[in-house]
């Protein structure tokens, strides 16, 4: 399906920041539907870069609440993608 | 910090300076933990941004701050490590910083002109002595009766000839309407002959009796004075009422009283005696500030351009201010500041030269002013202003800087005196005749 479509942005945290710096791994919101095999084709080809092995896992959206009105964030897929020693993805390296 | 002087002209020099990787990086390291104290970037806790990630987003913002921390920490050092006595602001040039290497700027300076030792004792200088003499008092006089003069109405019975003054109504009309530019006026007094109005008005008038009245057309020209009535055809009703002539007040103990504060003519004549005297006290000083400018040595100096652009500078804001008093401003007269500023630059050079001149000989001779002298010079000025002495004390203890400058300015009025001290003045007496042709040329200048 959609190369473009299946990644949805980066995630840049605290947390990935370590795990970019300690394993050369860079996380992304992805599309629920992608499997993971998807989304290493897509990061493949956007980036050009290797990737060793990708990770996912569903996020469930957090119970928001204001006043007495309950809602939902959505839920969304996150994917943790090592990439081949040597590999980096500009976009992360700053620009 | 390595610095290395390239000469572009006698009073000008660029500066190559080289701040060390070294002082780079502190400047750097301390510029972004200084950040990542404050930066708020999401995804991260304030002040745990790591550094990676501050140098993503805010380099740019960072090596220009830093440029400017190192530029102001190491230029004044540099200067002073050459010893160069600079004046102006120096005009820099600033690379792009590249965190791994040291960081190279250029810095354009103007220097103060390094001048001699003056030798102004025993100029020889020539004083003339303007005296006023009794032909301009009496041309004063003459003046003055003008502004007193008084028309009266003549006895005789004869129509208006060219040179009277005629007392009339008028009243225009453009295309037979009422015109409000030249709406209906009574008791106007004007001289036939003076084109108050128009010539061919004036010639209108000519040969009317009082009593008469008169229709008569007036084509404006194109460049009439008064540009709202320019080109236009109007029709002017007149009626003549009388022929004035005027009559000139006696030069006596009389007309010197109605003119204020006088006693008598005697006076009078020595007011004016005494006014046309300091004004050619002061054109002589002048003439020998002029003489000893020119005899002074070296005469002939570089001048660093940043002083001739402050002297640019003073010379247009007087003017802007006295167009300002003149409710004129520099568009009406088709001046624009380039145009004056070419124009004055031969005099605000010559002013430049002259301030570097008395500086030096103020620091050759350590001239000093004393309080003494700064309160006399005090209340010269108060008198000169009209304002009480305390405002004007106080006024310059608020200002540092504006003390200095008059300070300055009375330092320099010292040194011209000890060079006239120091001069052979050779008095002169001002040729009648010559007198005239000068002071034209004075005003001309």
């Amino acid at each position: 399906m959609r190369t473009y479509d299946i990644i949805k942005g980066p995630i840049d945290t605290e947390k990935t920041n370590l795990q970019k710096e300690s394993h050369n791994k860079v996380s992304f919101e992805v599309d629920p539907k992608a499997n993971r095999v998807e989304i290493r084709k897509a990061i493949e080809k956007i980036f050009e870069v290797k990737v060793q092995s990708v990770r996912t896992m569903h996020v469930k959206g957090k119970i928001k609440r204001r006043g007495r009105i309950l809602g939902r964030q959505k839920n969304w897929k996150k994917a943790i993608v090592t990439l081949m020693p040597g590999s980096r993805i500009n976009f992360f390296e700053g620009v | 910090m390595d610095v290395t002087v390239e000469d572009i002209s006698g009073v000008k020099k660029k500066l190559h300076i080289q701040v060390p990787h070294e002082q780079v990086e502190k400047e750097l390291d301390a510029a972004y933990n200084n950040l990542k104290k404050n930066a708020k970037i999401k995804g991260y806790r304030p002040g745990k941004v790591p550094r990676s990630v501050l140098e993503r987003k805010f380099q740019k913002d960072v090596h220009s701050d830093v440029v400017q921390t190192l530029i102001q920490n190491t230029i004044f050092d540099a200067i002073q490590q050459q010893d160069l006595p600079i004046v102006g602001t120096p005009d820099i040039d600033p690379s792009d910083l590249d965190p791994e290497q040291s960081f190279t700027y250029d810095a354009t300076v103007e220097l103060k002109p390094d001048l001699p030792e003056i030798e102004f004792k025993g100029l020889n200088l020539q004083k003339t002595d303007y005296q006023a003499d009794d032909s301009e008092i009496d041309n004063q006089i003459e003046m003055l009766k003008k502004h007193l003069a008084e028309y009266h109405p003549i006895e005789e019975d004869r129509a208006a000839a060219d040179g009277d003054y005629v007392v009339i109504d008028y009243e225009g009309f453009k295309d037979g309407q009422p015109f409000e530019e030249t709406e209906k006026t009574e008791n106007y007094t004007l001289k036939i002959g003076d084109a108050t109005i128009t010539e061919d008005f004036d010639k209108q008038l000519i040969g009317m009796k009082p009593g008469e009245t008169k229709e008569f057309a007036i084509d404006f020209p194109e460049d009439y004075k008064n540009e709202s009535l320019a080109n236009l055809h109007i029709t002017f009703q007149v009626v003549f009422k009388e022929i004035r002539k005027e009559v000139l007040p006696e030069a006596n103990d009389e007309m010197a009283k109605k003119l204020g504060k006088f006693n008598g003519i005697d006076e009078l004549r020595e007011e004016i005696r005494k006014n046309l005297q300091q004004g050619y006290d002061k054109r002589a000083d002048q003439e020998m500030q002029e003489q000893i400018f020119e005899k002074l040595t070296p005469g002939d100096f570089e001048v660093p351009e940043t002083l001739v652009q402050h002297e640019i500078d003073g010379i247009m804001q007087d003017a802007e201010q006295r167009f300002a008093q003149n409710s004129l401003s520099m568009e009406q007269l088709g001046l624009t500041r380039d145009k004056m500023a070419e124009q004055y630059r031969d005099l605000a050079e010559k002013q430049a030269r002259r301030h570097l001149l008395l500086n030096k000989i103020i620091e050759q001779e350590g001239l000093e002013a004393t309080t003494e002298e700064l309160d006399s010079e005090y209340s010269q000025f108060s008198q000169a202003t009209g304002q009480p002495v305390d405002t004007i004390k106080a006024y310059y203890n608020q200002n540092p800087d504006k003390l200095e400058g008059f300070k300055h300015a009375f330092l320099e009025k010292k040194a011209i005196d000890l060079i006239i001290e120091n001069a052979n003045i050779e008095t002169v007496k001002s040729e009648p005749g010559s007198d005239n042709a000068d002071k034209n040329a004075d005003s001309d200048a």
